[in-house]
């Protein structure tokens, strides 16, 4: 089934300008070459110019979904575009057999004065389908998108929503031999998202291969056969898809890391000083995670020992602190939160001028592989002032075994079963999975 | 069985696609997009009507103003055109429709790539069929106007020539020279405005140099000679002639101002052919 490629792309590359007033001079050179039919080197970057995509090969074979997850900018929406030929390549060969649709933006070239009715002749022959067709599929599609009285209303009357689902009605309807599609499934509510889907998986079985780019790694799970992984307009992973969707967990962890850390500074480890007002008595160093031989990490292996630090200088003395340690995800809601005078563990009395080290030691944290931040509180025990510190630039990670995709806030092991109620019940088994 | 269809794309590709076979390609697509077309021509001609009272009627209220406008001035006795063998607002109301007919064409063409906008860099489809849906738009919108134009004449006593049926061919080149201007403009607009702002005002002073509102009879050897090496001459005042006297003054340099059109619409078909699809990045 595999056998025979439908789309093969050698050596991709596409360039683009930052500028925007070299891109308009840029143009104009290359159109004036065209226009006197002087050749030049594609394959060349000028001033402020960029890779978009660089050097992408890959094939879909036939009967094939799949799936190109990448951040925002890695360039997947312009890999889709030099697919369905809008853009051409700067670099490289495409080879397609069969007819491209693409799903790219739903309801393009809609008419908000236009009826739905007439909006769907419109947008269906702009996607390629001929009057016969479009009125072959025009019920099912009316269908599909559930707009019902509001058929022979203008679209600028619709909803959103309405709009958004009679474009993807409409697109879903083309049925080309080879599907591209762009972050489309998320549209509408639940109960369309589900009735999408499900059209997807017929249409699955119909094209002759599929190409799909979200964000959603459970639909990416889902729906694709293989992963392609797209960082900075290269190929960074190529390969099976559950562990396709493990590596992208890990890439984007990697840069949420680096975009708390950035957001907030660069640390310094000697003399780090909390941009809030420090309170008089204490003046924070360092907070972060370390090892057992106390040496600053920025990464724990899940299921592991996690070791909170917590460096500060006491400059008066202090009849008497405690503590609260918490670690918090990227969202900045509390996963651990202890408290140092909880059941009398631990107490600090008469606290010396002088630098101290607290160190808060968990055997083992069960949390997701994810990105954290901790939290530091000190509180005055006489007074019961607060002061807290939430080091974002402190941030670490927690790292996945590869493994399986983790949800939620902590990793457990879980053990399943499904059984047929009532008498004489036999069980249905399924693949047991462990932490 | 359904043949296989293999596209590839490289870079380049269209540079090295051959003159004649440019043409074949081209017009293949256009007729692959006849429901495009005239889907498109729905959207952009009805639908722009949609929201005011007067829908299409809007069509005729410009030219009535122009007529009534011209009347008054004629009637005053502001203008003295000289003799031009019919009343001079109908003389002038010809030579202005088929001068607004030539700056439709190139309009029509110069918003080729933009009439597009929205979905031209969403979905792949010819190009081409934005000419043919803009120029027929710009059409309709004429032979509604030219229709009352001709009743007007009626009233100012000036009967057609029967040749009038000759029109659709003989505005022909006006459409390939405007078309050409205009698919040139459409690319380079893509890229910056500026070209099409001075091409505009270069074409709205075009009209002073062609004897349009004014009759090609005067003394002044300098107009006479501009005017004479002027193609629009030939193209807009030939077409005029063959209307209200049933014959063109120089056939010969109407037939090579015509040449001088289709030479300049083959140089931008091409150049549109080769360039649209690395503009339309820049759209985005």
């Amino acid at each position: 089934m595999y056998d025979e490629v439908v789309i093969k792309a050698e050596g991709l590359s596409k360039k683009f300008c930052r500028n925007l007033k070299r891109s308009i001079f840029y143009g104009a050179i290359d159109v004036l070459r065209n226009m006197c039919n002087i050749p030049y080197d594609l394959g060349r970057l000028r001033s402020d110019e960029f890779w978009a995509l660089s050097d992408v090969s890959f094939e879909l074979k036939k009967g094939e979904v799949l799936g190109i997850i990448g951040l925002n900018g890695s360039g997947k929406s312009t890999l889709l575009r030099l697919l369905s030929g809008i853009f051409p390549p700067d670099k490289g060969k495409i080879t397609v057999r069969g007819r491209v649709g693409s799903l790219i933006a739903v309801g393009a070239g809609f008419h908000p004065h236009m009826t739905g009715r007439e909006n769907i002749f419109l947008n269906g022959t702009i996607l390629g389908m001929t009057k016969q067709e479009i009125t072959k599929k025009f019920d099912s599609i009316v269908e599909f998108a559930e707009i019902g009285e509001f058929l022979h209303a203008p679209v600028s009357t619709y909803s959103s929503g309405m709009r958004v689902r009679l474009g993807f009605a409409i697109a879903v309807h083309c049925e080309p031999d080879i599907l591209l599609i762009d972050e489309v499934l998320s549209v509408g509510d639940l109960s369309f998202r589900n009735k999408s889907l499900r059209y997807m998986a017929n249409l699955r079985e119909k094209a002759r291969g599929i190409i799909f780019i979200s964000h959603n790694l459970e639909q990416v799970r889902v729906l694709c056969d293989r992963v392609i992984i797209l960082d900075k307009g290269k190929i960074i992973y190529n390969g099976t898809t559950h562990e396709g969707c493990v590596h992208y967990e890990e890439v984007t962890r990697e840069m949420r890391l680096q975009t708390i850390r950035r957001g907030n500074g660069s640390p310094d480890d000697n003399k780090l000083k909390s941009r809030q007002s420090s309170m008089e008595e204490i003046e924070f160093f360092d907070i972060g995670v370390c090892d057992n031989n106390n040496n600053k990490i920025d990464s724990v292996p899940m299921n592991g020992p996690l070791n909170v630090f917590c460096d500060i200088e006491v400059k008066h003395f202090i009849d008497g602190l405690y503590f609260g340690v918490g670690i918090l995800n990227d969202e900045l809601k509390p996963c651990i939160w202890v408290m140092s005078n909880d059941n009398n563990k631990a107490q600090f009395e008469a606290v010396k001028r002088g630098k101290y080290r607290l160190l808060v030691k968990f055997p083992q944290h069960h949390l997701v592989p994810s990105v954290y931040i901790p939290n530091i509180a000190i509180r005055n025990n006489k007074t019961g002032e607060t002061y807290e510190r939430i080091l974002p630039n402190c941030s670490f990670r927690v790292l996945s075994d590869g493994s399986r995709l983790e949800r939620g806030i902590v990793a457990v092991k879980d053990e399943w079963a499904f059984q047929r109620l009532g008498n004489g019940g036999e069980g249905i088994s399924g693949r047991e999975s462990n932490s | 069985m359904k043949r296989e269809s293999i596209i590839v794309y490289e870079p380049n590709q269209r540079h090295k696609i051959g003159f004649f076979k440019i043409w074949i390609l081209m017009i293949r697509n256009i007729i692959s997009s006849r429901e495009l077309i005239v889907q498109l021509f729905k959207r952009d001609f009805f639908a722009s009507y949609k929201k005011s009272f007067l829908g299409i009627g809007w069509i005729v209220v410009a030219p009535i103003v122009g007529i009534i406008s011209w009347v008054f001035m004629n009637a005053t006795g502001i203008l003295h055109p000289g003799d031009v063998g019919i009343p001079y607002p109908a003389y002038v109301l010809l030579g202005s429709s088929i001068w607004g007919l030539f700056m439709g064409f190139y309009s029509a063409a110069a918003g080729t790539l933009s009439a597009g906008q929205g979905f031209i860099d969403q979905v792949k489809y010819p190009h081409e069929a934005l000419l043919i849906k803009q120029t027929a738009q710009h059409l309709a919108n004429f032979i509604l106007s030219f229709g009352l134009n001709i009743i007007i004449l009626l009233l100012f006593s000036v009967i057609p020539d029967w040749k009038i049926i000759f029109f659709p061919a003989l505005v022909l080149p006006l459409f390939l020279l405007g078309a050409g201007i205009g698919l040139f403009i459409s690319v380079i607009n893509v890229l910056t405005s500026e070209m099409q702002k001075s091409v505009d005002i270069l074409l709205g002073m075009v009209i002073y140099i062609t004897p349009v509102i004014y009759s090609p009879k005067f003394d002044n050897p300098l107009l006479q000679n501009i005017i004479k090496w002027n193609p629009l001459t030939y193209l807009v005042g030939g077409v005029r002639d063959v209307i209200v006297y049933g014959r063109m003054d120089h056939p010969d340099r109407y037939l090579y101002s015509s040449l001088f059109a289709l030479v300049v619409f083959i140089l931008s078909w091409r150049f549109f052919f080769v360039s649209e699809d690395k503009v339309i990045e820049k759209m985005i």
